[in-house]
C-alpha cells in the first residue's frame, strides 16, 4: 500500500517535472506574445532524437552532448518565432494556431527523415539500477529529472528576477507597446522567450528519453499536455506552470495507480475541459481572461 | 452588390455543376476513379460543415474527427448489434450526434479563441481514449468490421458506383443547404459574430446562441459522412477520432479556403489527390503537408484558392464577402 502510495508518487514527480518544463516554456511565449504554440511537443522530440544520436550512438560524453543539443533546438524555435511571429500584419488567432500546427508537422516529419519511424531511448545518465525507498523501486534516472528541472526551474526564477533581460523579458509580457516605448527591443525579447522556450522543452526531451523514450510523432500529445497544464495552473503565470505541471502529473499517476492506467487521459481531460469552465484563470492566472465572454468571468 | 452577385452564381452554378456530377460515371463508367470520387465527396461533407464554423463564425474547433468517429462508430453499432437498416441507422446517428453536439457545444462556446481549441481538442482525445477503452461495444483497436452496405430494398449498394449516387447528391444537398444558408440572415449574423462579437451583441443578437447553433450544424455534417463512411468501407477504427484526422480537415480548407464553400470541396478534391495517387509522395507527406500549411497560412491567411483568386484579380477592391 505504501509501496504503491510512493511509487505513484515518484513517477509524478519525474512526469510533472517534465509536463512543468513543457508547460513553462507554452507560457512563456503565450505572456511575451499571445501565441499558443502547437509545436512546443516537437522541441521535447528534437531534445530527445538529438540526444539519442550524440549521446547514444556516437558516445559523445554528456557535457558536449547536451550543451549541442541545446543550441540546436533552440536555433529551431527562434526559426519557428520568424514564421509564427509577425508584428504589425493583422493576423488572426486561428491563422497563427494554423501555422503552429503546421510548423510542427513540418518539424516532426523531418525528424521522420532524419532519424526513422522507430521508438528510440538512450542510456540513462547513471545506470538502470534501481535505487530502493520506502518499498519503491526508483529508477537513478527520476532523480536526475527532478534535479535538473529545480536547476532550471531556480535558474529561470533569477533570471527573470536579477537580469536585465529577464526583467524586460517580463515587461515586453505585460505590456508591449509600453515596453517598446521604453526601449526594449520587443522582438529581440520576443525571439530570445522562443529560443528559451525551445530549450526548456529540450531539457524536458533530454531528461525523459531514457525512461519513456520518443519517437518521432510523440511531440503533439506532449504539447497538448503541457497547454492543459499550463491552463490548470493560469495561462502566463510561471508559478502556475510549474503547478499545474506537478497537478497533472500526480493526477495521471494516481489514476493509472488507483483506477485503471488506460482511464489516465480521460480523467485529465475532462478536469482541464473543467478548469476552462469554472476556472478559466486556472490555479493562479493573470486577472484578466481573454478566453471567456466578458460576462461570464464572475467579478468583473 | 457582390453578396447578391454571389448569391445568383451559387444557385446559377450549382446546377449545372449537380447535373456533371451526377452524369459523369454515365460518361466515363464504373472505375477506380469513382472510389476516390466518393472519399473526395465525403471530406467535402466535413470541410464544409468546418467552413460554415471556422470560416463563418469565426470558432476554431477541433472536435470533427470526433464528431466524424461518434457517426461512423453509432451507425456501424446500430446496424451491426442491433440490426437496424443502414439508413435508419444512420438517421438515428444523426439524431445522436447532434444531441451530443448540443450538449459538448452549450458548454465549450462559453469559451473563444485558444481556450475554445484546446476544450475541443480535449473532447476529441476523450472520444478516441472512449472508443479504445470501451471495447465490448467498439471493438476496441481491433475496430469493428462488416458493417453492412447501404441497400435500397433487396439491392446493396455495395459498389463504388452503387455508393457514389449515394454519397455525391447528399453532398450535392448539403453544399446546397450551406450556400443557402450563408446568404440568408442566419449567414450574415454569423459573419458578424466572426468580424465583431461585441457589435453583434449591441445589435441585440444572442450570439452565444448562435454559435451553438452552427457548432451542431457543423458537427452534423461530420457525423453524415462519418455514418456513410462506415457503410462505404464496411471498417471503422479509433482512427477516425485521431488529431491528424482533425488536421487533414483544416488542412483541406488552408488549401480550399476558410470562407468559400465551393473551395472546400476544391480543397477536399486536392488533398485526396495528393494522398491518393502520388504514392511516392507518402513517404514525404508529413513535411511537405506541414510546410504547405505553413506556407499558404502565412502567404494567403485566408485559405490558398482565395488568395490566388484574390492575387489574379489584383487591382480590383477586395469582396466584402472575404475576411482580410
Amino acid at each position: 500500500m505504501i509501496a504503491d502510495f510512493t511509487q505513484a508518487t515518484v513517477s509524478a514527480l519525474s512526469v510533472g517535472s517534465m509536463y512543468a518544463l513543457i508547460a513553462l516554456g507554452v507560457t512563456l511565449i503565450y505572456a511575451t506574445t499571445n501565441i499558443i504554440n502547437f509545436a512546443q511537443g516537437e522541441f521535447v522530440m528534437l531534445g530527445g532524437m538529438i540526444m539519442v544520436t550524440l549521446y547514444g550512438e556516437l558516445n559523445w560524453p554528456l557535457y558536449m552532448a547536451i550543451p549541442l543539443t541545446l543550441v540546436i533546438t533552440t536555433l529551431v524555435g527562434m526559426a519557428l518565432m520568424k514564421v509564427a511571429y509577425q508584428p504589425g500584419r493583422s493576423t488572426s488567432l486561428i491563422t497563427i494556431l494554423i501555422i503552429t500546427i503546421g510548423a510542427s508537422m513540418a518539424i516532426s516529419g523531418t525528424a521522420q527523415h532524419i532519424w526513422d519511424a522507430d521508438i528510440h531511448r538512450f542510456p540513462p545518465f547513471s545506470g538502470d539500477a534501481p535505487i530502493s525507498f520506502l518499498g519503491a523501486a526508483i529508477v537513478p534516472q527520476s532523480l536526475w529529472i527532478v534535479g535538473l528541472t529545480v536547476v532550471v526551474v531556480g535558474a529561470l526564477v533569477l533570471f527573470f528576477q536579477f537580469s536585465i533581460y529577464g526583467k524586460a523579458m517580463k515587461a515586453c509580457s505585460i505590456d508591449r507597446g509600453a515596453a517598446s516605448m521604453l526601449g526594449i527591443r520587443v522582438s529581440a525579447m520576443v525571439m530570445a522567450s522562443f529560443g528559451l522556450s525551445a530549450a526548456l522543452g529540450c531539457v524536458a526531451g533530454i531528461v525523459m528519453t531514457p525512461m519513456t523514450m520518443i519517437d518521432y510523432s510523440g511531440g503533439m500529445l506532449l504539447a497538448i499536455k503541457g497547454f492543459s497544464a499550463a491552463m490548470l495552473g493560469g495561462m502566463g503565470s510561471f508559478v502556475g506552470a510549474v503547478i499545474g505541471g506537478l497537478l497533472f502529473a500526480f493526477l495521471e499517476a494516481f489514476t493509472s495507480a488507483y483506477i485503471s492506467s488506460s482511464y489516465k487521459e480521460l480523467v485529465t481531460f475532462i478536469v482541464i475541459i473543467n478548469v476552462l469552465l469554472f476556472m478559466p484563470r486556472g490555479l493562479m492566472g493573470p486577472r484578466t481572461v481573454e478566453g471567456f465572454d466578458d460576462d461570464e468571468v464572475l467579478g468583473q | 452588390m457582390f453578396d447578391t452577385y454571389m448569391k445568383d452564381m451559387n444557385r446559377l452554378v450549382w446546377l449545372p455543376v449537380s447535373a456533371g456530377v451526377l452524369a459523369l460515371p454515365l460518361l466515363l463508367g464504373d472505375g477506380y476513379y469513382l472510389n476516390v470520387l466518393n472519399f473526395i465527396a465525403l471530406y467535402s461533407m466535413i470541410a464544409i460543415g468546418l467552413c460554415l464554423l471556422i470560416g463563418y463564425c469565426g470558432q476554431l474547433s477541433i472536435s470533427h474527427s470526433a464528431f466524424f468517429a461518434i457517426g461512423a462508430y453509432s451507425s456501424a453499432i446500430l446496424s451491426l448489434r442491433f440490426g437496424f437498416h443502414p439508413f435508419v441507422a444512420i438517421l438515428i446517428s444523426q439524431l445522436i450526434s447532434a444531441v451530443l453536439a448540443l450538449g459538448i457545444g452549450s458548454v465549450v462556446l462559453r469559451l473563444k479563441g485558444h481556450y475554445l481549441a484546446i476544450a475541443t481538442l480535449s473532447f476529441t482525445i476523450i472520444v478516441e481514449v472512449i472508443i479504445v477503452e470501451a471495447a465490448w461495444v467498439t471493438g476496441g483497436l481491433q475496430g469493428l468490421s462488416g458493417i453492412p452496405p447501404l441497400s435500397l430494398g433487396s439491392m446493396e449498394l455495395d459498389t463504388d458506383l452503387g455508393v457514389y449516387y449515394v454519397v455525391w447528391p447528399v453532398l450535392l444537398l448539403l453544399l446546397l443547404f450551406a450556400l443557402n444558408l450563408i446568404d440568408s440572415r442566419f449567414g450574415r449574423v454569423i459573419k458578424g459574430i466572426r468580424e465583431n462579437e461585441d457589435v453583434m451583441r449591441l445589435f441585440g443578437v444572442g450570439v452565444y446562441g448562435y454559435k451553438v447553433k452552427v457548432f451542431v450544424l457543423s458537427s452534423v455534417y461530420a457525423s453524415i459522412a462519418g455514418s456513410l463512411y462506415a457503410h462505404f468501407i464496411g471498417f471503422v477504427s479509433p482512427s477516425a477520432a485521431s488529431l491528424s484526422f482533425a488536421i487533414d480537415i483544416i488542412m483541406v480548407l488552408a488549401f480550399g479556403g476558410f470562407n468559400l464553400i465551393w473551395g472546400a470541396m476544391l480543397g477536399a478534391a486536392a488533398i485526396t489527390y495528393l494522398t491518393e495517387y502520388l504514392t511516392d509522395f507518402a513517404d514525404f507527406k508529413r513535411v511537405a503537408f506541414g510546410v504547405a500549411l505553413v506556407v499558404v497560412m502565412i502567404i494567403f491567411p485566408s485559405g490558398l484558392l482565395p488568395g490566388l483568386q484574390r492575387w489574379l484579380k489584383a487591382g480590383r477592391r477586395a469582396p466584402t464577402g472575404a475576411q482580410r
